[in-house]
């Protein structure tokens, strides 16, 4: 089984965020907000697609906020973007923006418990590596 | 970069921004499959070499010359360099695709390669494989019947 990772992209100078979607917990959302639920990501219309990527973004969004409280720094975010591909796919750009300095990224792991029940997410994130150590400093990690 | 020779299939998969180049030397039945990432290898230290176009493919190049293959009777195909994110106002930031594809194109073109098929651009991933008993190169995508090129 593979899954479809549905990717959304925040592009800061300093970085990138990339959440993925669990299909099951896209089609929990839809259910509450549009009343359908998608059997797979290449099935989305346009209207689910729009949905998706300020679904993505509202999550990136909360995420950074909570981070840039507990780091002490200003982050600002640009315009959101997503994508439904293979996951290697998806990951060559990020990794061709910042694949000449570093290969290692920030992976969270992004669980949502909805009504009781928890959903496995992913949260990506490739800062360029003068503010990977810094925020590592940050976090008291040398 | 994987080589071989007579018989066997070599696949690279998830090639969204990424470029698949297939070399192939019908008469040794000499194939290799190389994935390159970004376009130009900007430190010198970085002992990376396959992931960066100019020195993967003159590192390919190199050994599919050692193996016995002639620029005259090569096949080379390309597939790849898509735009998998459209991000509005930032050209340079979606379009690392199209600049492997371009600097792939003039490495090949400047080496005395001609590219016999293409697949690149749009904006889905591909899978390309090649098979070095027949020459045949498949691109498959998500979705869509497969491609030969």
């Amino acid at each position: 089984m593979r899954i479809r990772d549905y990717g959304e992209m925040n592009l800061q100078d300093l970085g990138l965020m990339l959440f993925l979607f669990n299909l099951e917990f896209a089609n929990t959302i839809f259910e509450k907000m549009m009343g359908i639920t998608y059997p797979s990501f290449e099935q989305f219309d346009d209207m689910t697609h729009s949905a998706i990527t300020e679904i993505g973004n509202i999550i990136i969004c909360s995420y950074v906020n909570a981070f840039t409280e507990l780091v002490n720094l200003n982050i600002s975010l640009s315009v959101p973007s997503s994508a439904v591909s293979m996951l290697g796919a998806i990951l060559t750009v990020p990794i061709a923006e910042y694949g000449y300095e570093t290969d290692k990224l920030m992976y969270c792991i992004a669980d949502f418990v909805i009504d009781g029940k928890t959903y496995n997410n992913w949260l990506l994130m490739l800062p360029d590596i003068a503010s990977l150590n810094n925020i590592l400093k940050k976090l008291g990690v040398e | 970069m994987k080589l071989t020779r007579g018989q066997g299939e070599i696949i690279t998969y998830a090639l969204g921004s990424c470029i698949g180049i297939a070399f192939y030397d019908p008469v040794l039945k000499l194939g290799a499959l190389l994935h390159i990432m970004l376009p130009v290898r900007q430190n010198k230290d970085d002992p990376n070499l396959l992931k960066y176009a100019d020195t993967g493919l003159a590192e390919t190049i190199r050994k599919m010359t050692a193996f016995g293959m002639l620029k005259s009777r090569a096949i080379v195909k390309i597939a790849g360099g898509a735009k998998m994110f459209s991000i509005s106002g930032n050209a340079s930031f979606g379009n690392i695709g199209e600049r492997n594809a371009q600097t792939v194109r003039e490495i090949l073109k400047k080496e005395g390669f001609r590219i016999a098929a293409e697949d690149c651009g749009a904006n889905y991933a591909r899978t390309m494989s090649l098979d070095v008993a027949t020459g045949d190169v498949v691109i498959r995508i998500s979705g869509r019947p497969e491609k030969h090129l």
